[in-house]
């Protein structure tokens, strides 16, 4: 049931939780204070492969206002987890891979206490051989990370956890028969989420043994289901409710599981509360980041420009532990040539294992390094059959019914050209790529333009079963309580919820509360990720809404002694063919009078579609969002700082059910993808992360961030609640590569590795400076020599 | 080495004994209990616990604690005319989309507070460079830099209006 | 934890008494923006208490003394670049202010510790030294006065005498025919360490050729100095291009010569010739024909460009 008018839904409303937020109410998980709450402190490996020779937590304990501490040894099967692979543990066992990883957790009374409790904990590691980049993984004699099998160690690569494959027609002889053909490698960073939050948890133990855990978390069904395996207890003795979260981006997955099930466990032994709180330089240096990648692209194009066929492979470091890398790796492929149709493209991205911190999930979730890449390929290719850069994508975009790159068939409104040339038109694009070239040779500052555009699958596709549950309960004072198991980490994914529920009860927004997911009252619906929760959690809540606007329908009905067809709605009135129309409360009283039950569940799911991951074909998506981003920069030849002047973006998110929330995932997502292509690079030097706060690792502040034209196309969506898509992840995507386009455009320079800090745009390289740890064993707590960590050579 | 804080809060006096070495930052959240102000870096690069000392944004993750000694602090509670409300700023934060995860959200409001009592008609520019000091990660401030400006539009008016 | 005592002083003379009281290590304390940042980084533990100087009245304040301009220690950043006597005789010290850019560090943040705390990166100090700027130190012996360029010794290393406060700094204001530019080179346009800072002053002599000029590098050198090589060498000449392009080769050797390779060399040497040429063109006007050379279209200021 779609309704054709709204009232709520695509008009402007203020967000659910703005007022909290803004006066200073709201309660992150940082922000809780129980009485005898306990505080953390972590023994952390200073050094980026070892094996654990010796660990002796005894001392600790006898240090005075220390209760208790944990190692891999206090958790079911050494605290192993992970999904799909299961190589990663609550804490290290056996060997720590990367610097920073968790040890020995001690909680204490105060923080002095707990750092004398580190500092007397015995830690022996044998040093192992470190990997320090993706080439020397590869290598035949390499040290084996992991400590499961691989799908690499079949063919002698251990440390290649996996590969994720499209198998779309043979397309090596098609590139070699064409007259225009590019082979081109690029490479992306290491990104840091920089959520403004650092990760906190507290765990708080009930009589029965049970716990509660409230935690920064993107998704507490998960975190419930690792907390409860490792520590051994039924999943309804864990209870996981999601506090606040000050932005996650995809970085508050796994990090934060590990940080719930140490502070559960503790809690438990303890029988106190117990609190654990990162500073910046802890969560930089132990939290995960989005892959670096180097991507390799082979494109065959005929001397018109049409393109015919592509051949990409890709490598990913995900760093000691595959986390969501395997997945990330899968939507890669799923994208690696682009919103375009060929007559045959194969795709292979590798999943590496290194000593490089390690990857997880982070918005676009590997296709905004694909969109990186693609999209500089295909302004190389245009340039070589002379065609601009619109016009190039103009004539290879995929629109309904074509082919995508992985083969299947597109069966949905492709929003894609309106985008391109809405930047173009908004930009002025023909005239600026005319005469910026014209600019003089020796001129300080010069301009240039460049374009990118991007489609992006909705939701998990092939990933896993994409469904969501939502209740709705009017409670006795006539307010409406909904709860999704989809959670919003600052999306906005409430709001939209409220508006949907308000818009199908004809109930006003401020009846509505939508109460922080918590396992106990929310209904498991998977993890809050890849963008889903306005259409799938969207779709739960419209679904269950719906069951209760019938059942006041039927009391409306009953009032006014008419059919329920001839009941009409405009806001909160119910009117009937003759009498006076009645409102909401009434409605509502008489349908409890009639012995209604006023609450119901809504679940709702994707179309089930099937990809097979062993030969590389099937269907990914059940739709895609598309967009076009166009950015003019200004470079300082002599210095090689870029300075974005303006952005303009059009993106095809369907429908827009809250206007001031999409705007603003638009903004946050460009103003992201403005890092990630200038600035933001987590410089991991042998192993040792160098930017460790705010002040070197780097993030777009109010002075970088150019004026940005934004609009959306809205190619209606049939899957979508009112015809809506996604938005929080596609809209960074574009940004980079238009961005490295523009550089080129500007200075004739293709800076093929991201980002482009000045020294890349003014060397054509990077320069790694010559930190080897201090800042991470600083911020470890070895600078002062207390921590009884000794370090051996292997045998 | 504990010593006596006296100073002005929100517009009350308080007396607090805490440790001469603690910040504002953790004296406001820690002993006082007030964790409306967020920490986000420690070092001054954020802008998350951004306050104001004497009318003034400073960071209180950068100010000793007995600094603050006979002087007027003003956290993000403490604007509002009413406790649990809202200012017209924070209202504006809320109506333009300026906020998401909120966590930079109280030192946002703060710095564009302090911004607003210096400059009453600032330009978007002027704007930028007034939050420069307060990073968000969500919006892009494209919203932050609308709320500000509409809400000097209407302390503009409302004045013009007495 | 490292704990500290804290103590307000109330005038000059009481700080200095403080400062150096008998077996207790003190430090001062006036922004405390430099100083919090190490206290967190453990430099606690080496100090037992901090002296805090940040409200003696007369450690404050921007005025005329004579024919000198004052500025007293404790003056925020923010005072500075709020002056209308900065604005007008030294305008470049408070754009160097400003490019610190962010107004919660420039409200606390002080002249003196800025250049007390010596970073190699700080913004004010080389325009400080391109003014020929002295320091008037409080010490127990009395006061004494230092140019500001011998203060400085070095990355975090200053040469204050043992106990010594400085209470002000002073200069000759510009001449109104001098004009005066900070650059600053950093990775985004707020909140950033400089790479590299620049501060120049530049006179013509009636007939086109330059009277003076005058050059100091931040963050490139041991510590910032007037680069007498390249002011003599422009001196007397007529402003050109292809002048002020061997000044920037002149300076990108003599860093090298001075500081050797280091990781960040091979881009430090070339972004601080172009940093040179781009500082004498706005303070030594080149003739309007070969400014065409150098700028076309979509000129950008360098102030946005920061």
């Amino acid at each position: 049931m779609l309704r054709h008018t709204t009232n709520w839904v695509t008009k402007p409303a203020n967000r659910v939780d703005g007022p909290d937020k803004a006066n200073g109410a709201a309660k992150y998980a940082g922000d809780y204070r129980v009485p005898g709450q306990l505080v953390t402190r972590a023994l952390r490996s200073p050094i980026p492969h070892a094996r654990i020779t010796r660990l002796d937590t005894s001392a600790a304990l006898k240090v005075p206002g220390v209760l208790a501490v944990i190692t891999s040894d206090d958790f079911v099967d050494h605290g192993r987890f992970g999904f799909p692979v299961a190589d990663n543990f609550i804490l290290a066992y056996q060997k720590v891979r990367y610097v920073g990883e968790g040890v020995a957790i001690v909680a204490a009374v105060d923080a002095d206490a707990a750092e004398a409790g580190v500092n007397a904990i015995e830690l022996d590691l044998e040093q192992l051989p470190v990997i320090e980049d993706m080439e020397q993984a590869l290598r035949p004699d390499a040290p084996v990370i992991p400590d499961v099998v691989t799908e690499g160690s079949k063919k002698g690569q251990p440390n290649v956890c996996l590969t994720q494959i499209v198998r779309n027609g043979d397309p090596e002889p098609i590139i070699a028969a064409s007259p225009v053909q590019l082979d081109q490698t690029y490479a992306t960073p290491f990104q840091e989420h920089a959520y403004l939050e650092p990760e906190a948890v507290l765990s708080i133990p009930n009589p029965d043994g049970s716990v509660i855990i409230y935690a920064c978390d993107q998704s507490p069904f998960n975190n419930r289901g690792i907390a409860a395996a490792v520590l051994g207890l039924p999943e309804d003795k864990v209870r996981v409710i999601q506090a606040i979260v000050g932005g996650s981006f995809g970085g508050k997955d796994e990090g934060v599981y590990q940080m719930s099930a140490q502070t559960a466990k503790l809690a438990l032994l303890t029988n106190r509360p117990v609190g654990m709180v990162f500073s910046r330089e802890e969560s930089i240096i132990v939290s995960y980041k989005r892959d670096a990648s180097k991507i390799r692209v082979r494109l065959g194009a005929d001397k018109d420009g049409k393109l015919q066929a592509a051949k990409v492979e890709a490598w990913l470091d995900g760093g000691a532990y595959s986390a969501e890398t395997v997945l990330t790796a899968w939507r890669a492929a799923m994208h690696l040539a682009g919103a375009y149709t060929y007559q045959a493209v194969t795709g292979d991205v590798h999943v590496l294992y290194t000593n490089n911190n390690y990857s997880s999930a982070f918005r676009g979730f590997g296709n905004t390094e694909a969109v990186a890449c693609i999209e500089q390929a295909i302004d190389e290719v245009a340039e070589q059959v002379a065609l601009d850069p619109i016009d190039m994508r103009l004539k290879n975009i995929i629109g309904k019914g074509d082919r995508t790159m992985t083969g299947a068939t597109l069966n949905q409104e492709v929003g894609l050209r309106a985008c391109l040339e809405w930047v173009r038109q908004k930009s002025d694009w023909d005239r600026k790529r005319r005469e910026f070239p014209a600019q003089n040779k020796n001129a300080r500052y010069r301009k240039g333009i460049g374009v990118a555009c991007y489609f992006h699958g909705m939701g998990l596709g092939g990933e896993g079963v994409d469904f969501a549950n939502a209740t709705i309960a009017i409670e006795r004072d006539n307010s409406v309580t909904l709860t999704n198991g989809l959670t919003d980490y600052g999306t906005g994914a409430r709001t939209v919820f409220t508006l949907i529920a308000a818009d199908v009860l004809g109930a006003r927004p401020e009846r509505i509360k939508v109460l922080l997911t918590d396992t106990e009252t929310a209904i498991n619906s998977g993890p809050t990720v890849a963008s889903r929760a306005s259409v799938v959690g969207g779709n739960a809540t419209r679904v269950a809404a719906e069951k209760i606007a019938q059942l006041l329908t039927f009391a409306a009905a009953n009032l006014f002694k008419c059919a329920p067809a001839q009941v009409l709605r405009d806001k909160e009135a119910f009117i009937g063919p003759d009498e006076e129309p009645v409102d909401f409360d009434t409605v509502v009283n008489h349908a409890r009078q009639l012995g209604y039950v006023l609450s119901a569940h809504g679940r709702w799911q994707l179309p089930v579609i099937h990809w097979d991951f062993e030969k590389g074909t099937g269907t990914p998506y059940v739709g895609y969002t598309f967009g076009a981003q166009i950015v003019e920069v200004t470079v300082h030849t002599g210095t090689g700082r870029v300075q974005a002047d303006r952005i303009w973006a059009a993106h095809d998110i369907g429908k827009v059910l809250f206007p001031e929330g999409a705007y603003g995932q638009l903004y946050g997502g460009i103003t992201q993808g403005l890092g990630y292509g200038l600035m933001e690079e987590v410089e991991i030097n042998h192993g040792y992360i160098h930017n460790v706060n705010f002040d070197d690792y780097i993030i777009p502040t109010a002075m970088d961030v150019p004026p940005i034209e934004a609009t959306f196309v809205e190619a209606p969506f049939h899957l979508g609640p009112y015809g809506a898509k996604n938005v929080a992840e596609p809209s960074m995507l574009g940004v980079a590569p238009a961005l490295a386009n523009a550089v080129y455009h500007a200075t004739g320079k293709r800076i093929r590795e991201l980002p482009l800090t000045p020294e890349r745009v003014l060397l054509g390289h990077a320069l790694h400076n010559d930190d080897h740890g201090d800042n991470s064993r600083l911020w470890l707590g070895y600078a002062d020599g207390l921590r009884k960590v000794r370090i051996t050579q292997a045998a | 080495m504990n010593i006596q804080i006296d100073f002005t809060l929100n517009g009350r006096a308080v007396s607090i004994d805490a440790p001469a070495h603690v910040t504002l930052l953790r004296l406001l959240r820690d002993y006082l209990n007030l964790t409306g102000t967020k920490e986000g870096c420690a070092i001054g690069e954020c802008g998350a616990c951004s306050v104001l000392l004497d009318g003034r944004v400073v960071n209180s993750c950068l100010v000793l604690a007995p600094q603050v000694s006979g002087r007027d602090v003003m956290t993000v509670e403490g604007l509002a005319p009413v406790e649990g409300a809202m200012s017209d700023l924070q209202a504006a934060f809320v109506k333009y989309g300026a906020v998401q995860c909120g966590y930079c959200t109280p030192g946002l409001v703060i710095a564009g507070e302090a911004l607003l009592r210096d400059n009453h008609f600032p330009t978007r520019d002027e704007i930028n460079d007034g939050i420069a000091g307060n990073l968000c990660r969500c919006t892009g401030y494209q919203q932050i830099v609308d709320a500000i400006e509409q809400t000097a539009r209407q302390r503009a008016a409302a004045q013009v209006k007495e | 934890m490292n704990s500290f005592g804290y103590v307000r002083a109330g005038s000059i003379d009481e700080a200095v008494a403080l400062l150096n009281t008998p077996g207790v290590n003190s430090r001062a304390l006036a922004g405390g923006t430099d100083l919090m940042v190490a206290v967190r980084a453990g430099e606690a533990g080496s100090f037992d208490r901090v002296v805090d100087i940040s409200t003696i009245p007369d450690l404050r304040g921007i005025a005329m003394v004579g024919s000198r301009a004052r500025i007293g220690a404790a003056t925020t950043f923010s005072e500075i670049m709020r002056s209308g006597l900065i604005q007008q005789h030294a305008r470049f010290l408070a754009d160097a202010a400003h490019s610190v850019r962010t107004m919660q560090i420039t409200n606390m943040a002080t002249l003196g510790g800025n250049v007390a705390n010596a970073a190699a990166a700080a913004d004010t100090p080389p325009v400080l030294v391109c003014l020929d700027a002295e320091a008037i130190i409080a010490t127990p012996a009395g006061q004494q006065r230092m140019p500001v360029a011998s203060l400085l010794r070095g990355h975090l290393k200053n040469t204050l005498p043992a106990g010594g406060l400085i209470v002000a700094f002073e200069f000759d204001p510009l001449s109104v025919d001098t004009r005066n530019t900070f650059l600053k080179l950093g990775r985004r346009n707020a909140l950033t360490i400089s790479r590299i800072n620049m501060a120049a002053t530049g006179r013509l002599q009636a007939d086109g050729h330059i009277a003076e000029a005058r050059l100091v590098a931040g963050a490139c050198f041991s510590r910032p100095r007037r680069a007498r090589e390249v002011e003599a060498l422009l001196q007397g000449r007529l402003p050109s291009a292809a002048l002020f392009a061997e000044a920037g080769q002149l300076l990108m050797r003599l860093m090298v010569q001075e500081v050797g390779q280091r990781w960040s060399t091979e881009y430090k040497a070339l972004a601080l010739a172009a940093m040179v040429e781009e500082a004498l063109e706005t303070v030594l006007p080149l003739p309007a024909n070969e400014t065409e050379t150098v700028r076309s279209i979509g000129v950008k200021s360098v102030e946005s460009m920061r």
